[in-house]
């Protein structure tokens, strides 16, 4: 088996970046470039030794750790290099590991040995492959629990209340003699019980989505009402060009900003105006079609001549989005609109506020639960299950038993593509447990 | 080989309700075909209770009536009541009971051996199975014969190595005072087969005579339907069963003898089943149950004799006595034969191949009760497959192999080939995932075609099949015909508690999907006027739960591919990293020939599964 390495943490810009060795030569690949007070070929699993690596022209201070196989993530010899952060300082620690003998991992290929050496369920290799692509704080923490099994450890919980149910209906089925049928009360509020818990998690995905995608924010107004001098204000970089010729921002244009623990995608878009020509006709459609994508917009006009017949127009278009109203120019004289928050694009007047509006509406999504989901598959799963439960409860009403096991079965396979339990054995098991049947 | 007594294609040791069907099935697709037996009195005896059927059973009974066996044709003709159990559980999940006179059904049983050509009927005790290079060669007898054969099927039932135990009291024979099988077990060990105990057990017999039915309640049957496709409209009687209760004072007895119960005292060492527990271990287990339900069940039409279903035991006859009279109703009773727990010898059937030919042994089978099963029913199945994948092999075809979702006999013994069995196995209909698909009404639809290509469906049968689905095909052309909204139409909705559709029209189809019309209700408004009741009813539960159904089918699809992923057979599954070792034992043993069949195994978890994909990945890119 060949050893491995990769930098596991994402591209662009952070304090440290790690760089991971998974396979039997680790250690020694680590010691042709790397030194420490104790040579790395005599490290003690897990524990942290600082030292020096030597790099291609310059040196970096480092951390490493070292896991021995197989208490390891990959079941194989691990090492975790911690260098400082940037781009070029990690992919000149990568370029020393594979000049010292290890092969570039391909995608999901520390995973993918993790879970052939049985070092993961398959939620949990799905939290870790999140957790690969955490790019911020919370999306971290997000991950993080559901490789602990937080979202596993509540599907459990359901799925053994759905064993209770079916083991009382599978009885009903295979024991006519001795059973009767349901309580039709109970078992409906059980089921309306278990529906809601299943929503509330569900309702989690939206902030789960943020966390790991960002929050969508997407910048619009009239042509020449300050949006890229926002978005520059926002970023405090200067990426789009900044002039007072109307129309110049023909393209969407989005940057990433990293607000405390939630990262915002933000979209500069063409200024939207009736009488476009071509060129500004297809930004304009881009502009729309940026709205669509939009979690929230940020709909900036001249606070000064206030809301026009056109950006009525526009506003028009954005009936279902949440909107931030901002009134561009408060430095130049008095605001027209009082409901609108009063900036200045160019002067950098009120910048702050409009950020903590965004950070304030990232973190309204998150829902009470604790548990956030991140994983499109597991709300397909969730949202499956809520369904399947539904139908469960429509058919009680007609007393078909048949269709009631198949829904509720059907449920608890669902919720098994998150705990990858199966059922019918521990269904008859939980038969003979509860019931006194049989000849 | 010295002393050859003669020569047979197959030789069949056990005349039990599997044994019958291996004999008839091998017989009648022309080997010639010998029949052993203990005890020609013991031909197809029903030596626990005295119906045949059940939930999941009777869909059973009727798979193999459309593969062209006999239990359901003997069970149809010999029965004094039949019941539709599960009615108003949705049309899936219902199931036909009869209650069967035991003497007929064994006599009939007997009657169609005898007549079967190809098939020669003797009472001997098998001694010992002989082999040659590894494959069976024939099978010698206590009486010192010895009769060649190419292929064996062992249906031993309960007589292997049995032993009866009723309180302090134990001998080693067979049920009902029948003989046991006494040397067969050494020669199965001598093969290198591993052999495991179970143990059952049955109620004690009572004398109607002395019962007082005023004081019970009496269950009369239901249905006019059978098991056999053949049957029509058999004429049979409707002689109720009781109900009858245990009580406080029945548990008080039982409580205070416990230490006499040899499940308690550790004189039984087989193992089990919960789904027919002794009403001691009922008490133990079900402390709070204030009373335990029991049926009396007629044994037949000629007898007094009624099976008290739900006490079953082996406490010592003095308790037994006390126990039946502490029951309202069975004050006077007189037992005519105890209650008794027998052990017997079985195989962990993980030893098999679908085929349910024995790994080791080319030509060796083993069908029923032998296999770690339970149950007349289930062993009626495998009898009937083994006899098939015997006169098969003979034929140097491929096996006959019944899928999961064609059939509860594919569930059967996909499961415990897989499985093994650790206890008796009972089928119920929890056990088949396809079961919406698997009713009891449609088993010829799934099946006789299969019984067709395996050569036991007769011309009569494949007649009656053709036009039952011609006459469905006709029927469903009246499907998407629209009726008229008028008046007679509205009243049957209204009656039905159904909102009348938007619109001037609606089409038949629309009308059944209505969960509260039934197919008969349209029969007033000129519908399916000449369409047979099973028929109609078929095709109403095709439309019903047509959503369900269609569900299942892609399921079926999905488990098609990991049925068809192949596992090669030179694998060492106890190389495989990341499979736990439970897994890598149970691979080892079992050698699945798919992914799918690998799923199945107990002790093989979704996670191996997983481990093997990517090892199978890993395997093909090299």
């Amino acid at each position: 088996m060949k050893t491995i390495a990769a930098i596991s943490t994402p591209a662009g810009s952070g304090g440290i970046a790690v760089i991971r060795l998974s396979g039997p030569d680790a250690l020694t690949i680590l010691s042709r470039f790397f030194s420490a007070k104790t040579p790395a070929a005599e490290f003690a699993p897990r524990t942290a030794y600082t030292g020096t690596a030597v790099l291609d022209g310059f040196s970096d201070k480092c951390v490493c750790v070292y896991f021995r196989a197989p208490a390891s993530f990959t079941g194989e010899d691990v090492v975790e290099i911690s260098c400082h952060g940037g781009a070029f300082v990690a992919e000149s620690v990568l370029t020393e590991c594979l000049k010292a003998g290890a092969v570039l991992a391909s995608p999901g290929e520390f995973t993918r040995r993790a879970f052939y050496n049985g070092k993961l369920t398959l939620s949990g290799a799905e939290g870790i492959i999140d957790l690969i692509n955490a790019e911020s704080a919370a999306e971290a923490n997000a991950a993080s629990y559901l490789a602990e099994g937080a979202l596993s450890r509540e599907a459990k919980e359901i799925q053994a209340v759905l064993t209770d149910l079916l083991a009382e209906i599978e009885a009903a089925i295979d024991y006519p003699d001795e059973f009767d049928f349901l309580n039709k009360p109970k078992t409906e509020s059980v089921l309306t019980a278990l529906i809601e818990k299943i929503n509330k998690i569900t309702a989690s995905y939206e902030y789960g989505k943020i966390l790991k995608q960002g929050l969508t924010a997407t910048i619009i107004g009239r042509p020449n009402a300050g949006k890229s001098s926002l978005m520059n204000a926002l970023l405090k970089i200067d990426r789009s060009i900044v002039t007072p010729v109307a129309g110049t921002t023909r393209d969407t244009v989005s940057e990433t900003l990293v607000l405390k623990d939630i990262k915002i995608n933000l979209t500069d878009t063409a200024g939207i105006r009736e009488d476009a020509e071509d060129i500004e006709k297809m930004g304009v459609e881009r502009s729309y079609k940026a709205i669509n994508s939009a979690d929230i917009v940020l709909f900036i006009f001249d606070g000064l001549e206030g809301l026009t017949a056109e950006d009525k127009k526009i506003l028009a278009e954005l009936r279902d989005k949440k909107v931030i109203f901002l009134g561009n120019k408060c430095d130049l004289g008095n605001m027209r609109e009082k409901s609108a928050i009063p900036i200045s694009a160019l002067k950098n007047i009120n910048i702050d506020k409009v950020a903590e509006e965004l950070y304030a509406h990232a973190k309204k999504s998150a829902g009470g639960s604790g548990i956030v989901i991140t994983n499109e598959r597991h709300l397909t799963a969730l949202s499956r299950t809520a369904e399947l439960l539904a139908s469960a409860r429509e058919n009680l009403k007609t007393n078909t038993a048949d269709l009631i096991a198949a829904d509720i079965g059907e449920a608890y396979k669902k919720l098994g593509e998150i705990t990858g339990t199966a059922a019918s054995e521990e269904i008859i098991n939980k038969i003979f447990e509860k019931f006194c049947l049989g000849k | 080989m010295k002393n050859n007594n003669g020569k047979f294609d197959i030789i069949v040791i056990g005349a039990g309700h599997a044994g019958c069907e291996a004999a008839l099935a091998s017989a009648r697709l022309g080997h010639r075909t010998l029949l052993l037996t203990l005890n020609l009195e013991a031909i197809a005896f029903l030596a626990c209770n005295p119906s045949i059927g059940g939930t999941a059973k009777g869909q059973i009974v009727s798979e193999i009536d459309a593969l062209g066996g006999e239990m359901g044709i003997i069970a149809d003709s010999t029965s004094i009541q039949f019941k539709m159990l599960g009615t108003g559980k949705g049309p899936a999940v219902q199931s036909l009971r009869a209650q069967s006179d035991k003497r007929r059904y064994h006599s009939r049983m007997k009657y169609a051996l005898e007549n079967q050509e190809n098939l020669i009927l003797k009472q001997a005790e098998a001694k010992e199975i002989l082999t040659t290079d590894g494959a069976v060669s024939g099978v010698s007898t206590t009486h010192g014969e010895t009769f060649l054969c190419r292929a064996v099927i062992v249906c031993t039932g309960v007589y292997l190595g049995s032993r009866i135990i009723i309180g302090e009291y134990s001998e080693n024979t067979g049920p009902a005072g029948f003989a046991g099988a006494k040397f067969l077990t050494e020669s199965l060990l001598k093969h290198g087969i591993e052999i495991q105990r179970f143990k059952t057990g049955t109620p004690a017999r009572l004398n109607s005579r002395s019962v007082n039915f005023s004081l019970l309640e009496p269950q009369y049957g239901n249905t006019e339907a059978r098991f056999s496709y053949l049957s029509g409209s058999a004429q049979n009687p409707d002689i109720p069963c009781f109900l009858a209760y245990t009580n406080e004072n029945t548990h008080k007895i039982i409580r205070e003898n416990l230490h006499r119960a040899p499940m308690y005292s550790g004189n039984i060492h087989g193992t089990g089943a919960r789904y027919c527990p002794s009403i001691e271990d009922k008490i133990v287990r079900f402390a709070d149950k204030e009373r335990h339900q029991l049926f009396l069940e007629p044994e037949g039409e000629g007898t007094n004799e009624i099976y008290l279903q739900g006490l079953s035991t082996s406490l010592p006859v003095d308790v037994q006595e006390k126990v039946v009279h502490s029951i309202a109703g069975l004050e006077n009773a007189e037992i005519l034969r105890y209650a008794y727990a027998i052990e017997y010898d079985c195989i962990n059937p993980d030893q098999l191949t679908p085929a349910l030919e024995v790994k080791k042994i080319g030509g060796l089978f083993t069908a029923g009760q032998i296999n770690g099963t339970s149950g007349y029913e289930e062993a009626a199945a495998q009898g009937l497959v083994a006899g098939i994948n015997a006169s098969r092999k003979l034929n140097a075809l491929p096996p006959f192999i019944l899928r999961r979702d064609e059939s509860y006999i594919g569930v059967l013994i996909d499961d415990i080939i897989n499985k093994g069995t650790k206890e008796p196995y009972r089928m119920m209909t929890s056990r088949a995932e396809h079961r919406l698909h698997l009713r009891q009404d449609n088993a010829d639809f799934r099946l006789t075609p299969r019984g067709r290509e395996a050569g036991l469906v007769s011309d009569e049968r494949w007649e009656r099949f053709l036009g039952k689905q011609a006459d469905i095909q006709s029927a469903e052309t009246e499907l998407d015909q629209t009726l008229k909204v008028d008046e007679k139409l509205i009243e049957l909705l209204c009656a039905r508690e159904e909102n009348p559709p938007r619109g001037g029209g609606i089409t038949v189809r629309e009308l059944l999907r209505r969960p509260n019309i039934s197919g008969a209700d349209l029969r007033p408004l000129g519908i399916f006027e000449d369409l047979q009741d099973s028929i109609l009813s078929i095709l109403e539960t095709n439309i019903k739960y047509e959503g369900y159904l269609k569900k299942q089918e892609s399921e079926i699809a999905a488990a098609k591919k990991a049925e068809q992923t192949l596992l090669p057979n030179d694998i060492d599954y106890s190389a495989i990293g990341g499979l736990r070792i439970e897994a890598r034992q149970k691979l080892n043993k079992i050698r699945p020939v798919s992914l799918g069949q690998a799923s199945r195994i107990s002790g093989v978890s979704p996670a191996d599964i997983s481990v093997l994909i990517v090892y199978l990945a890993g395997r093909s890119g090299k």
